[in-house]
């Protein structure tokens, strides 16, 4: 009998996920968002070798505007700035979905505890989660990349131990919903212990909200990671990475002059979190936040 | 010459002592130009007129004046970046700091263009037979802030305190082997003598603005009082400090070198270049104290700007520790790295027309003691022959390697440079660019008992930013000798301390040259640190200001400044 | 709650005071010395406690790296914080709601578009770009507004509002499409809502309707969300002062961290966190304000 059920069960997941994945193929946002995600990593993946020239080569002549040769100009170094940013996809979409992850991982498992159990681990968890929350995200970054280092490892966890916290907080809201629901007190008479009840019972009815959340995070992600490196801290010079090359370049703006170093590394930012923002749109319209 | 000239110019040589001398036979005998001649005299104490003569009888003519500009107004300056500890002068270590001090205080001796040396609170100097005492004269009647008059103890007491190893001096650097406590004692109420441990030629350098945290103070100057209370003999008066934010200074009517144009100078602090550059643009400010092409690359060729300053030594050091267990250690090794960069292509693309090329040796092209070709050659860039010293010392292969820097100026670019030239040898370098509070962050205690922890003396290779000197000496001793306190290197050579001390000792122009060549050409085998290059130092005003010169040590100097 | 958290963190942090403040040159008698002076070396509780009684009092310690009070540092620091952000407020929060209201009445159609595509892209713009564009157009090459957000210091109030105007900006196209959206979504909930319909159907016109019924249910979620940038507008804005060179708080903390000024640190992050906390308050009361409201309007 049981095995019967858990078949229809199975069939029926597999129907609703194929019915998600239409859903969202339909949708132009999140169809518009994930083209240009693709396109990025795709760039991430293969950027150094389908650069026209070598993003690190400072071979060319010093800050040439744009030109057959160089559609995007060239920097202060004699850098192609059209390859670098075509190879600067990498180190961001490297770091950022680590960090979200990270963020998630342990929002998720902070929110299940506190939204399961509820008393005073609750209690003692929440307030300093809102403590965390008080202070901008800059100010613990810099005062932790200070004291342990600037290494992209360092950053990545530093981001995700202050995503944490905000991760927590929905996903604790979702599951104080799921636990009235019947099927918990099931799994409870049954005598299966709180982890089982968290992780197996409660975890895939909440990850709706988890997978939206995640997206929106990344979108935040990448901006502090940009934020980050442009400040100094985070990938090291003469990685093509966007904010670095930003940063590099800023002080030459003074003029008016030489604006193609700092543009298209900047527009390559915005477009990325752009279509983050459209793919979590679209997440979220698709699963009913 | 004609026999007045004759008659006056032997007048000068009777009054004179043998070093002296000696400076005026080298002008005679073509040996040097008029301005080494103009700036070795000064160094010992030549009086302007007996240098006029000098130049008349060997027929180079007089100078030309200073020109006097419009009187009144207020300065508006960008000092970047802001002094990162408290203001107090004999702790001075950072670029604001000294900025901050120097519109206030004066030191003994001015360094002024060319390496040349004017009185300022002292009036006259002069060795005596080995450079190993010097005595000097103080100027009446000036008055500090305070309303005190200075007088010998005022010195003996600011000069104790920076040669003392418990006072926190950052000085001790520069005075260590020359001076000593107890040194400095006072003749007269206006006579000051300093008895050196070893002879120096060039010790009045170390009276001068040169040695920016010798700003006189009175003999009861309380620590932690500069901000609060204006204290100096200057021109200006600090009368406001706001960490991170700014200061103001307004005119001393009691100066004693009269009425200096201006009436006070506001001083705003940036911390980011960019910003700076726009107030300078948009008028918000009207003089930046220290820009670089690489950074401000918006206020050159442009005609509401104006770019002061000069040739000097400021560099960047690339120290290569020759006692670490890795391949830097063999001499062939560094050598190699040396020759795989493009020295010329280096200046021109971080500096355009503003930097000297540098010959792995600290003797700057601006220093008439410095070698070059044809006897000691300019290294170049040789791909092929570094690939031949790399093979022989077994890297064929190549190996790899972290470059540890600071978030300075053009640094992180010259980083990019290095890493990028030393591909061609199969080195691949990984940049590790700290900010600069965590790049000279941590102990430093020095040898003997060690290096502390701080990683721009501890990393296997880094680059470092050094200030203009007006002689190479503290670069030889701190830098390159043994046991030098800023030995990043840690090098180590019998022969080049020998080289570098007898340099330090030589008198004549001749002597300095014949140690600086052997000195020179010990490093360019050794190879333990990479000159790249000398940079001008410079700074930027709007059009309405006059008469700045730019210091290449980097202080302030305001007296002679106007808006018009 | 937030104080031992700050408190514990800056503990952790490595770092020897002593070692900091006399430089590398020190003997290690020396440091030790200081650092007995300045009662680092005691219990961490005894520290804490002794901490708390300071605050209180208003005493926030000397900074370490500048040797004045850190009240005299943090004061005219966060002063400097709460005109930007009063300024950006002024600015991005009539315009959001305002755009929010206007694309939810406007719903699907070409307005509505415009305005959440704007306001999406406008909030992917990291704020140090936004910013730099900004001093680009309208400080350098028009030369229309200052590019320091300073203005010189007797200047009126009128020419201060002139000065902050830029980083304003800046702040407002950082937040405007985040607010705008909430509005939006706020507004369009009050519109489906059966209060709503029952407003139409006793006759009254869409302003009124707007004006007594919608509005102020649009006004919940944003005044929510102006409260958690809170902490962002006060201390989170250290690109932004970089930039512009303004003395906010944010520069004041970022610099404390660089050079190791504990003291300012702690102190710093405090005085942020306090912040935000009374922000939420005074956000948590203006909601229950408004709430009540709403449901006797909705009966009326």
């Amino acid at each position: 009998m049981s095995t019967v059920a858990t078949t229809v069960q199975l069939s029926e997941t597999r129907i609703a996920r194929r019915e998600t994945r239409q859903q969202l193929l339909r949708s132009k946002t999140f169809m518009a968002g994930a083209i240009i995600i693709a396109f990025w990593v795709l760039c991430a993946v293969f950027g150094h070798r389908i650069a026209p020239h070598d993003p690190l080569a400072q071979s060319f002549p010093q800050l040439e505007g744009l030109s057959r040769t160089y559609p995007f100009g060239t920097d202060q170094l004699g850098r192609d700035v059209f390859s670098r940013v075509l190879a600067g996809a990498r180190d961001i979409l490297i770091v950022a979905p680590l960090a979200t992850l990270l963020g998630i991982v342990g929002g998720t498992i902070i929110g299940l505890v506190t939204g399961y159990f509820r008393g005073l681990t609750d209690d003692v968890v929440s307030r300093i989660v809102d403590a965390v929350l008080s202070l901008p995200l800059i100010v613990i970054a810099v005062t932790v990349l200070v004291a342990l280092g600037h290494s992209t490892l360092t950053v990545i966890v530093v981001i995700g131990l202050v995503f944490a916290p905000i991760v927590s907080r929905t996903v604790r809201a979702a599951v104080l919903a799921e636990r009235q629901l019947d099927y918990v007190s099931a799994s409870r008479l049954q005598g299966e212990r709180a982890p089982y009840v968290m992780f197996v019972e409660i975890l895939p009815n909440v990850m709706g909200p988890i997978v939206v959340e995640a997206t929106v995070r990344l979108g935040y992600a990448i901006f502090a990671v940009a934020g980050l490196t442009f400040l100094g801290f985070g990938v090291q010079p003469p990685s093509p990475d966007w904010a670095l090359q930003i940063a590099d370049n800023y002080t030459l703006l003074g003029a008016g002059t030489y604006w193609w170093t700092v543009l298209f590394p900047a527009l390559a930012i915005i477009s990325l979190v752009v279509a983050v923002n459209l793919v979590a749109d679209g997440l979220a319209r698709v699963f009913g936040r | 010459m004609d026999w007045q000239t004759r008659g006056r110019l032997d007048e000068v040589r009777r009054a004179a002592g043998p070093i002296e001398n000696t400076v005026i036979d080298e002008l005679l005998g073509r040996k040097v130009d008029r301005r080494t001649f103009i700036q070795r005299a000064t160094v010992f104490g030549l009086s302007a007129s007996a240098i006029g003569t000098v130049l008349i009888a060997a027929g180079c003519g007089p100078s030309s004046s200073t020109t006097t500009g419009k009187v009144g107004g207020r300065l508006k300056m960008g000092i970047i970046p802001p002094p990162a500890h408290d203001i107090e002068p004999h702790t001075f270590a950072d670029q604001g700091a000294l900025e901050t001090g120097s519109i206030a205080g004066e030191h003994l001796i001015r360094s002024a263009a060319n390496l040349k040396l004017v009185p300022e609170l002292a009036v006259s100097w002069g060795p005596n037979s080995d450079a190993s005492t010097w005595t000097v004269k103080l100027r009446p009647n000036v008055k500090f802030q305070t309303g005190q008059t200075m007088t010998a103890d005022d010195i003996v007491t600011t000069y104790e305190r920076l040669v003392s190893p418990n006072s926190g001096s950052q000085a001790l650097s520069a005075f260590k082997g020359v001076l000593s406590p107890g040194g400095t004692t006072k003749a007269d109420s206006l006579t000051v003598k300093f008895q050196l441990d070893n002879p120096t030629a060039s010790f009045p350098y170390l009276l001068s603005s040169t040695t920016y945290q010798s700003i006189m103070l009175p003999a009861n100057y309380r620590l932690g009082t500069f901000t609060s209370k204006p204290q100096t003999t200057g021109a200006f008066k600090l009368t406001s400090y706001t960490p991170g934010v700014g200061a103001k200074y307004d005119r001393n009517p009691d100066w004693w070198g009269g009425r200096p144009p201006l009436d006070g100078v506001d001083v705003t602090y940036y911390t980011d270049a960019a910003a700076a550059d726009a107030a300078l643009l948009g008028g918000t400010i009207d003089l930046i104290g220290q820009i670089q092409l690489a950074t401000d690359r918006a206020l050159f060729n442009n005609s509401k700007i104006q770019i002061f300053g000069g040739r000097g030594a400021t560099h960047r050091q690339v120290p290569m520790r020759v006692d670490l267990n890795n391949p830097l250690k063999d001499p062939q090794v560094r050598q190699a790295i040396a020759l795989t960069l493009d020295r010329p292509a280096i200046v021109n693309t971080l500096f355009s027309k503003y930097a000297d090329v540098g010959n792995d040796t600290p003797w700057a092209a601006v220093y008439p003691s410095s070698v070059g070709e044809p006897d000691v050659p300019q290294r170049k860039q040789d791909i092929n022959k570094a690939k031949q010293l790399m093979a022989a010392a077994g890297f064929s292969n190549g190996f790899s390697i972290t470059l540890t820097t600071e978030q300075t100026g053009e640094i992180p670019q010259l980083a990019q440079i290095i890493q990028n030239s030393v591909k061609a040898i199969n080195v691949d370098m990984k940049l590790s660019i700290l900010t600069a509070t965590a790049y000279f962050d941590g102990s430093q205690l020095g040898p003997p008992s060690g290096w502390g922890n701080t990683p721009w003396l501890n990393a296997p290779i880094n680059i470092t930013d050094w200030g203009h000197r007006s002689v190479p000496n503290v670069f030889l001793t701190s830098a390159l000798q043994t046991n030098g306190v800023w030995n990043a290197a840690h090098y180590s050579n019998p022969q080049f301390d020998a080289a570098a001390k007898a340099f330090i000792g030589a008198i004549s122009i001749d002597d300095q040259r014949k140690y600086a060549k052997q000195a020179e050409t010990i490093l360019l085998q050794d190879t333990p640190v990479i000159f790249p290059y000398f940079y001008n130092y410079l700074a930027a005003g709007s059009q309405s200001v006059k008469g700045y010169y730019a210091d290449p040590q980097g202080t302030v100097f305001l007296t002679q400044t106007s808006l018009g | 709650m937030l104080s031992v958290l700050v408190f514990a963190a800056s503990q952790l942090l490595p770092g020897n005071i002593g070692r900091n403040v006399l430089g590398p040159f020190a003997s290690t008698n020396d440091v030790n010395a200081l650092n007995h002076q300045l009662g680092v070396d005691r219990p961490i509780l005894v520290q804490y406690v002794d901490w708390i009684g300071k605050l209180v009092h208003g005493n926030l310690g000397m900074s370490l790296e500048y040797k004045v009070p850190v009240v005299s540092l943090l004061g005219p620091s966060l002063i400097n914080s709460l005109k930007l952000a009063a300024v950006a407020f002024v600015l991005v929060v009539p315009l959001s709601i305002v755009g929010g209201v206007f694309a939810a009445l406007r719903r699907g159609r070409l307005p509505d578009r415009v305005i959440t595509l704007s306001g999406l892209s406008l909030t992917a713009v990291p704020e140090f770009i936004s910013a730099l564009v900004l001093i680009l157009i309208f400080g350098l090459l028009l030369n229309w507004l200052p590019v320091t957000a300073a203005a010189p210091a007797d200047a009126d109030l009128v020419t201060q509002i002139r000065y902050l105007l830029l980083p304003s900006l800046a702040l407002v196209m950082v937040l405007f499409g985040y607010i705008a959206r909430m509005a939006r979504a706020g507004t369009i909930e009050a519109l489906d809502a059966d209060y709503t319909r029952t407003a139409y159907l006793k006759g009254l016109d869409t302003t009124t309707v707007i004006r007594r019924h919608v509005l102020r249910n649009s006004l919940l979620p944003t005044i929510a969300v102006i409260a958690t940038q809170m902490g962002y507008l006060i201390g989170g804005l250290v690109v932004i002062e970089k930039l512009f060179n303004y003395n906010g708080i944010g520069q004041r903390i970022y610099t404390a961290a660089l050079n190791k000024d504990f003291t300012m640190l702690q102190s710093g992050v405090l005085v942020v966190g306090i912040v935000y906390l009374s922000a939420t308050l005074i956000a948590d009361i203006l909601y229950s304000l408004l709430n009540p409201r709403i449901r006797y309007a909705g009966v009326e």
